[in-house]
């Protein structure tokens, strides 16, 4: 009962949202929900993403050519639309990833030990 | 339009099958399907917003939009149909006249001479730096040499100005006469109303006497005789028989009559210079190539002849292109009727303004209430735009109506005022 929990989430920073559906798309094509639970179980609920900002996150990726869709059957025999990584959007994770690391280790050089502390 | 639609649709579906996805796992956490339901809008956050965020980054959007604004500016003109029938009426009065009028130069003063060799068709001038002077004219020798370059002419035409003193029938007239080689009148591509015109060789010297007559003439002096062709008029005290009658906008260098010129190749005399020298290029050879080449025939002919021609010293030989020189002898003419036409457009845009204008203080109050309901600058723009592009088709489809109605009734009167213009 996850989701009726209570304490504070992160609300993702801008254009971060992109990242994480790229990241989680690695392990193979996944339908938006899987995506959004993927996103929640593997951030350890830290994260809130509104699930209904996926779809026009996914759309937007899609249009740009990172994503590709199709119309498949989820395991629990439902149909839903699957999204799988394409060529440039593995290249354009790497670059995003890269991207991430320098960013977040600059802020956090920044921040200093006290920063971490506190 | 329904490739959107069955997208809007597809999305639909797909946010549905994640209510449906998460709603089942939820139920195997061991949530009611009440509870579970509730739980799963709640994550998914506004639906509404997500399907609206969606159609917004269509790409049909504006075609959706400008639908809406076709069909509310159609309501809008049909709403105040006095205003909307008096603008139409007025911008088609504007539009039809000034086509009209369009029309006509164009067909009347350019499209006669529109022809195939439009460009190609040039006039060789010399000129004699020594005397600061320019010659339209060159001498029988300076045409022999200048037939001679097939490299870049396909064809080289020579014509004179004469005068004819017509004495059969009626009155004795004198008429200005040009008398042009056998090719020059097939090359300008306007054929006669009747009869043909000359044939190669009839230019030839002890060629017959044979002339072409223009609609003007042809209806003064004939009655538009139908039976004028090899009919034999007295010219100069010689019989020249009528072989055809030219359009009555074919007014050649300004004249009524045109015979072929006959030249004697033999003369010897470089100075004589009375012929009007006109060639075709070549296709392919522009005239700045022309010009090249003719600058080199300049500098043989001053070194060969200079001796006994003195003006060949410092000659210079180019090319005018014919068009340019034929439009521009009726310039006034046509610049007259060019700024007639640009004021009827100018009166009529300013008319319907000033009407727009009024009806668009108007409707303040509806474009403070879009705006207060959150309607975009650009959307409202937009809207007027559409209106006021819809008016246009409508008035410029009327317009060209009533272009096509008055054509016949306006080429008669611009035609005459432009023939005397253009033959003073």
């Amino acid at each position: 009962m996850s989701t009726q929990d209570t304490r504070e989430r992160l609300e993702l920073l801008q254009g971060t949202l992109d990242l994480l559906i790229l990241r989680t798309l690695i392990f193979g094509s996944q339908h938006g929900q899987g995506i959004a639970r993927a996103i929640q179980e593997t951030s350890q609920e830290e994260l809130l993403v509104e699930h209904g900002a996926l779809y026009p996150a996914l759309q937007r990726l899609e249009e740009r050519g990172w994503i590709s869709a199709k119309w498949g059957v989820s395991s629990n025999n439902r149909k839903a639309r699957f999204y799988a990584l394409t060529a440039a959007g593995r290249k354009q994770l790497v670059k995003e990833t890269n991207k991430w690391k320098r960013l977040t280790g600059a802020i956090a050089r920044i921040l200093g030990p006290e920063g971490a502390k506190s | 339009m329904f490739g959107r639609k069955r997208k809007l649709d597809a999305f639909t579906c797909e946010i549905e099958a994640h209510l449906r996805l998460e709603v089942e796992r939820l139920r195997e956490q061991g949530l009611s399907e009440v509870e579970a339901q509730a739980t799963a809008r709640r994550s998914f956050g506004n639906l509404m917003h997500t399907e609206e965020r969606f159609y917004e980054s269509g790409r049909w959007l504006w075609w959706d939009h400008f639908w809406q604004d076709l069909r509310f500016g159609l309501r809008a003109l049909l709403r105040e149909r006095g205003v909307a029938a008096l603008c139409v009426l007025i911008l088609a009065v504007g539009i039809g006249a000034s086509t009209a009028l369009y029309t006509v130069w164009k067909s009347a003063l350019v499209f006669p001479y529109d022809f195939e060799g439009n460009g190609r068709w040039v006039a060789v001038l010399a000129g004699f730096n020594r005397q600061q002077t320019r010659s339209w004219f060159l001498s029988v020798p300076e045409y022999n040499d200048l037939r001679r370059l097939g490299d870049i002419f396909e064809s080289v035409s020579v014509m004179q100005h004469i005068m004819f003193n017509l004495t059969d029938n009626g009155h004795p007239e004198s008429l200005d006469v040009t008398a042009v080689s056998a090719d020059t009148i097939r090359n300008t591509g306007v054929s006669p109303i009747l009869g043909r015109s000359f044939l190669p060789g009839e230019d030839a010297p002890g060629g017959p006497n044979v002339v072409l007559i223009g609609d003007s003439l042809w209806q003064r002096r004939y009655q538009r005789d139908p039976n004028i062709l090899g009919h034999r008029i007295r010219m100069n005290d010689e019989n020249y028989s009528v072989i055809g009658v030219m359009p009555p906008y074919f007014r050649f260098w300004g004249t009524e009559l045109w015979v072929p010129l006959r030249l004697d190749y033999n003369e010897r005399n470089r100075s004589h210079r009375a012929y009007w020298v006109t060639a075709m290029l070549k296709k392919g050879v522009t005239q700045k190539q022309a010009d090249a080449r003719l600058a080199v025939v300049a500098h043989h002919w001053e070194q060969k002849d200079g001796g006994q021609v003195p003006e060949y010293a410092n000659l210079r030989l180019w090319t005018e292109d014919v068009m340019k020189y034929v439009t521009s002898s009726m310039k006034d003419a046509i610049l007259v009727l060019l700024a007639a036409i640009a004021f009827l457009l100018v009166i009529t845009c300013s008319n319907v303004t000033n009407i727009l204008l009024a009806r668009v203080s108007g409707r303040r109050r509806e474009v403070a209430i879009r705006l207060a309901l959150g309607g975009s600058r650009i959307r409202i723009t937009g809207q007027f735009l559409t209106e006021s592009v819809l008016l246009a088709v409508i008035s410029g489809a009327l317009g060209l109506l009533i272009a096509r109605v008055s054509l016949p009734l306006i080429r008669h009167v611009v035609i005459d005022y432009v023939s005397t213009e253009s033959r003073e």
